[in-house]
């Protein structure tokens, strides 16, 4: 059905259509408009799902890896300080191949306190093992949540999944989103049926034990790893079957008028849909600007960026989010992509948007101007925009 | 050293969890001890109580009364320290 | 309504944690945990707190022939939340129990243990304490006596050891208007029945296990449940339970020995003189003294 829906609506609907059993919650804008969606639904009986309020982050991760250990569809949803302090659950969830999906409505990180939009709590997720999707519109966030739940469940991954959409931008934001009929979610998403981590009594399980030894610790680590990389073929396949679903196609990376371009802007989440249109502008007087869209942070796509990248002359990474002393967190990853081709394009880090700062169109035609600056030079920088 | 994609995928298998519970059995504990417990079972009089203070579960009973398995007595004494009629006692382990 | 046991015969005979654990040679802690499975059956699904018990099992190896979840050092409660209501929705007889130790109860994992409390999800929380962090080996928290000798507080030429009284979690507990009580390992069936009555309650409940600590308070392996009962008996460690905020007190000894008896054995006592024995006399008396009036004024 065609509905006009926030991004924390769209969200709700996905963690209903999804049939998630077990949801721990804690309110933090911008988020806290999911779990009242939830919550009222559930107080209505359309949800059929148990809606848990907790005490605080950490005791929802608590809660949703006591929820996924013992074998039921478990989501949630946090923002940046709350990500923050359940931060060591994160690995945890991780580290005993839980499939919980969570949705993260991004949001600049204390201090100084900020209630609107950057990267920094999202991406601070990267080495925890979770699988990180970057949705640009709330329909891809809705879609995203669902395929998250697929993902996450798979024999050949079993890691919990995190979903992002920009606090505010696309959290509280209505945009035209259309909602799958429930009978088709069904048929896309079967029921959960652990077999690798339940909790039943007739058969007892040990789970999060104690490995004191380096080499079976580092077994279980390898594991982890070898789950991520098994990830993007699972990934490329569900999003195949949504595309058959729906007719709605996501991948790991997006590509924007790449085709014949010389330079390319680089860009995660919301703002994509805003540097597009400025590269059509540019388009129109002549100039070969392409877009990459980083949908999928975690596992990176090496292979996806090295090819949509390795002809460019020149390549601008537009970071919302900061490693202060360092430049642009996405920078440095993709630059790590491109270390092993022949040409390298020179590389700058663009800061744009920390703490929800607006981001325009015509910022992106200075950002052009400064990387043309830099080949010129032969030496990518960082900027603040 | 392994390249990361020969990585051999374990599945459900490459979890940390355990399934065969109670498997502790083949850790031998037994060899921490110093002194082992002796019962008398003339003086025993069956009140159970060696059976349910002793921590790793060595006591299982029996027909003439407590039956120590020596495999995981860690020789903490607390069987000797609290039988009402001090019919276990504390001897010294002979084994080096 | 439950299947009270009456003596030491009427005991399952059925153990649910064997041998073959890495823990200390005559340990209380491992001694409560086999009490309780004992005592609750074996649908049981125990969850703990990182600390000395977390060890039991270390891969690959499990002496516990239950269900067992280890997770993050502060949140057992709320793990135990998500544990609790995936059986409910999952149709699974299950009772789940949390087993931490006092310093992951009394100080990290007080807000996560205050909210499964209020929420009234059928957990049965067992804190074992050993009055310190003991498997860090033995510094302050909350729950550590006064005059106590523990790594952090130790007695020297400007002090004499612990300065701060400690909290009293049963009491606070209590005051949620869930069942809590004391338990000790000196008097197992009090414990186990603890523990029976509150499964049948199916409310959230906290019982608080004494749990002398060989290496923490330098005793002999041999005597810690003779340091349990020594407590008892010198009304340091009362038994009572909290039910519907009225409190009963479980067990008044005919005879209050003196506390000297008690502090005798361990080494974290060592440092007293008479003086200070008196000091730590004077505050047993008049806690114990304000249990009896609690009892009698029908409140907390």
């Amino acid at each position: 059905m065609n509905e006009f829906l926030t991004g924390n609506e769209a969200v709700a609907w996905a963690a209903r259509l999804s049939r998630a059993q077990y949801m721990p919650n804690y309110p933090i804008t911008p988020q806290t408009e999911i779990i009242e969606t939830l919550a009222q639904w559930h107080a209505d009986g359309n949800l059929e799902a148990d809606f848990c309020p907790m005490d605080s982050e950490h005791s929802v991760m608590s809660a949703a890896i006591g929820g996924s250990a013992s074998g039921v569809r478990v989501f949630t949803a946090s923002s940046s300080q709350g990500i923050e302090l359940m931060h060591e659950m994160l690995y945890i969830a991780s580290g005993l191949r839980l499939p919980i999906v969570m949705v993260n409505c991004s949001r600049g990180l204390s201090a100084p306190i900020t209630l609107l939009c950057d990267h920094n709590d999202y991406l601070g997720m990267r080495d925890t093992g979770w699988i990180m999707v970057n949705a640009q519109n709330n329909q891809e966030a809705l879609d995203s949540t669902i395929m998250a739940f697929k993902i996450s469940e798979d024999k050949d991954v079993l890691l919990p999944s995190v979903v992002n959409l920009d606090g505010y931008v696309l959290s509280y934001t209505m945009e035209p989103t259309i909602v799958p009929e429930q009978g088709m979610v069904d048929k896309f998403l079967p029921p959960y049926r652990p077999t690798h981590a339940f909790f039943d009594p007739k058969r007892p399980m040990v789970q999060g034990i104690a490995v004191l030894d380096g080499v079976n610790y580092t077994h279980f680590r390898k594991q982890v790893h070898k789950a991520q990389l098994n990830a993007k073929h699972v990934i490329e396949k569900t999003c195949t079957q949504w595309h058959k679903a729906t007719g709605r196609h996501y991948g790991m990376i997006e590509k924007y008028e790449m085709d014949d371009a010389e330079m390319a802007i680089v860009t995660q989440g919301s703002v994509s849909t805003t540097a597009k249109a400025e590269v059509q502008e540019m388009r129109k007087q002549g100039m070969k600007i392409g877009l990459l869209r980083l949908r999928v942070m975690r596992p990176l796509p090496k292979e996806e960026i090295r090819n949509a990248l390795k002809d460019m002359k020149g390549v601008a990474v537009v970071d919302k989010n900061l490693a202060p002393g360092v430049g642009g967190i996405a920078h440095s990853e993709i630059r790590d992509c491109l270390y092993d081709i022949e040409q390298q394009p020179i590389m700058s880090s663009f800061i744009m948007g920390l703490g929800g700062k607006p981001e325009e169109m015509k910022q992106f035609a200075q950002i052009i101007d400064m990387l043309k600056k830099d080949m010129i030079d032969k030496m990518g920088r960082v900027r603040f925009v | 050293m392994i390249e990361e994609h020969k990585i051999k995928y374990e599945g459900a298998k490459g979890v940390p969890v355990i399934r065969e519970t109670g498997n502790a059995t083949k850790v031998h504990t037994g060899l921490w001890r110093t002194e082992r417990p002796a019962i008398d079972y003339g003086r025993c009089i069956k009140c159970k109580l060696c059976y349910l203070y002793c921590p790793v579960t060595a006591y299982s009973w029996t027909r003439k009364g407590p039956a120590c398995n020596y495999y995981f007595c860690k020789g903490c004494g607390i069987c000797a320290e609290e039988c009402p009629v001090k019919a276990i006692t504390m001897v010294k382990e002979e084994r080096c | 309504m439950y299947n009270e046991l009456k003596a030491l015969s009427d005991i399952p005979e059925e153990d649910f944690l064997i041998g073959g654990s890495p823990t200390c040679s005559g340990c209380p802690a491992e001694i409560g945990l086999k009490m309780a499975l004992k005592s609750l059956g074996k649908n049981t699904i125990v969850v703990n707190s990182s600390g000395c018990m977390s060890l039991l099992c270390n891969y690959p190896y499990t002496p516990l022939k239950v269900s067992w979840i280890h997770c993050a050092i502060e949140n057992a409660a709320a793990t135990a939340t998500g544990i609790a209501r995936a059986m409910r929705l999952l149709k699974r007889d299950a009772t789940v129990i949390c087993y931490a130790g006092d310093g992951a109860t009394y100080d990290i994992g007080i807000g996560s243990l205050s909210g499964m409390a209020a929420r009234g999800d059928p957990i049965i929380y067992i804190c074992y304490n050993n009055q310190a962090y003991a498997n860090t080996g033995n510094q302050w928290d909350t729950a550590t006596p006064f005059l106590a000798n523990t790594k952090t507080t130790p007695p020297g030429k400007q002090s004499k050891g612990n300065l701060i009284p400690h909290k009293n979690m049963i009491k606070i507990m209590g005051a949620h208007g869930i069942y809590a009580a004391s338990a000790s390992p000196a008097y197992p069936l009090d414990y186990m029945n603890k523990l029976r009555k509150a499964q049948s309650m199916n409310i959230p409940a906290y019982i608080e296990y004494f749990s002398p600590c060989i290496p923490g308070w330098g005793y002999d392996q041999e005597k810690g449940i003779k340091v349990a009962r020594l407590a008892t008996e010198s009304c340091f460690w009362p038994l009572y339970e909290i039910e519907n905020n009225k409190l009963t007190v479980n067990y008044k000894p005919k005879q209050m020995k003196s506390v000297k008896e008690f502090v005798q054995l361990q080494d974290r006592f060592r440092h007293l003189t008479d003086y200070d024995i008196n000091v730590i006399q004077g505050l047993v008396t008049t806690d114990w003294k304000e249990l009896l009036e609690a009892e009698t004024c029908k409140r907390i």
